[in-house]
């Protein structure tokens, strides 16, 4: 590792998500994503099963008695076995039920952001606001993800998940507007003015909230309905449903609506409210915003819902999913070239 | 029992010390423990001054029985009377053996959108109003 940053002083950034971890750095002219899904799922030991995985490049963790098979094949494997997959994230942060995982996420957050290419490396992760409808806090799970990163040899430093979507698609816009993020344990909520974050919170409803009260609905485990949601859902469609697709799009209007509740609720108790002379820009990002349709879905709700305030522009960013690891990078970089 | 619910005779409250891996475990104890209706009249008839034999057998078995809770007590004489038990934290950054088959994670992907223009947009924005 180079004890001076030269001249690839760049930085990182890393989204630290329910369902998925993302990290961002450039390379040449280049921006590399690497995503990995962050789940496992826990099958006993054998030298054969082992052996089995090995042979199918499957990825996977032998913690004691157990071989935890990581990422996508996780999924993959509950649905064989029809079951639900282990996620030791929960709602944004570090599952309390996972916490025997933790050296397993330190592993996985480690294999995507590999290591620092000069000593003190900058890296931003993101993290999310403070919750408005669940009693806890994000402290715990910001100061583990910091050790995590600092123990690397980086520079860690965290960014508000809403606040990097702010950045990574609000830029002609001077960073003023609304960054949303819908993710899979979380949605989160940033309205910033001039890159100053004025409003920051999150909901505890989001994407896995959908797949639960889906399978819950049409008796199916919540991973095969994520499966279907990620892989084929149109919300463009009204007729012609699925018993799954139809309850699929009952609960997204459903999130829809609860997330813009709860923005007007919050709005109307905030004293800080910034007067803006002209009407914001909301951009929506998030694997959760990915299903075609949404936007339109969304801005019908946002018609029927008084906002408090004027809304302009309603767009989903260009590649949801990167939007917040994108947002973080561009606060790393933005940061390192200052220096 | 009175000021004390049944279920929550002995409530635990955890805090994490900042700046320390310890976890203090703070266990509320309960105020007072019933004594029994036989010990009672075994108190009693040590009050109307019994042989100093019966004194001694029935303080023996007074002992016995109530022992547990009159510990406690001696302990937790005041409600407010804590017990602390420090629990060692689980670092989560603490070295874990675990053995994988893989060295790098994550799907690759390769953009070219141009990041340059925000990252100068935001340098200039915070330089201009020293954020």
């Amino acid at each position: 590792m180079q004890e001076s940053p030269g001249h690839a002083a760049n930085g990182k950034g890393l989204d630290v998500g329910t369902a998925f971890i993302y990290c961002a750095e450039k390379q040449g002219n280049k921006i590399v994503f690497r995503t990995q899904r962050d789940a496992f799922f826990d099958i006993e030991y054998s030298d054969f099963t082992k052996e089995m995985l090995n042979k199918s490049k499957v990825n996977y963790i032998q913690k004691e008695e157990k071989l935890y098979v990581v990422g996508n094949e996780a999924i993959k494997f509950a649905n064989i076995f029809n079951k639900n997959a282990r996620r030791p994230l929960s709602k944004g942060i570090i599952s309390p039920s996972e916490r025997e995982a933790l050296p397993m996420v330190e592993l996985i957050i480690k294999s995507v952001i590999g290591e620092p290419r000069y000593k003190g490396e900058p890296v931003y992760y993101s993290i999310p606001g403070p919750p408005v409808d669940a009693d806890f806090n994000i402290v715990y799970h910001e100061k583990v993800v910091h050790g995590f990163l600092a123990k690397l040899g980086y520079t860690p430093k965290s960014i508000n998940e809403g606040l990097a979507v702010v950045f990574s698609e609000l830029d002609k816009d001077g960073f003023t507007g609304i960054g949303l993020s819908f993710g899979g344990g979380m949605v989160n909520m940033c309205l910033s003015y001039m890159s100053v974050p004025i409003f920051t919170f999150s909901v505890s409803k989001a994407g896995d909230w959908i797949d639960q009260q889906v399978a819950m609905a049409v008796d199916e485990t919540a991973s095969r309905i994520c499966a279907i949601k990620e892989s084929s859902l149109d919300l463009t469609k009204y007729t012609g449903l699925s018993k799954i697709e139809t309850a699929l799009s009952i609960y997204y209007d459903n999130l829809i609506e609860y997330v813009l509740q709860n923005i007007k609720r919050e709005f109307g108790r905030t004293k800080k409210m910034p007067r803006i002379d002209k009407p914001i820009a909301i951009v929506l990002s998030g694997g959760s915003a990915l299903p075609k349709g949404f936007l339109n879905r969304l801005k019908g709700i946002l018609a029927k819902v008084r906002f408090p305030l004027e809304v302009g522009e309603v767009r989903v960013a260009s590649e949801p999913q990167y939007s917040v690891v994108r947002g973080a990078l561009i606060a790393a970089m933005a940061e390192e070239e200052r220096r | 029992m009175r000021g004390i619910p049944p279920r929550t005779m002995c409530d635990v409250w955890s805090k994490r010390n900042k700046g320390e891996k310890i976890r203090t475990v703070v266990r509320y104890v309960p105020q007072k423990e019933k004594v029994s209706k036989v010990d009672e009249e075994m108190v009693r008839q040590i009050a109307r001054g019994v042989t100093e034999g019966l004194v001694a057998t029935l303080g023996e078995e007074i002992a016995r029985k109530i022992s547990p809770s009159s510990s406690l007590q001696t302990s937790a004489a005041k409600q407010d009377d804590r017990v602390q038990i420090k629990e060692t934290f689980i670092d989560p950054t603490e070295e874990t053996k675990l053995e994988y088959n893989f060295e790098r994670l994550g799907k690759i992907k390769e953009s070219d959108t141009d990041v340059h223009k925000a990252i100068e947009a935001l340098k200039n924005l915070r330089a201009n109003k020293n954020i």
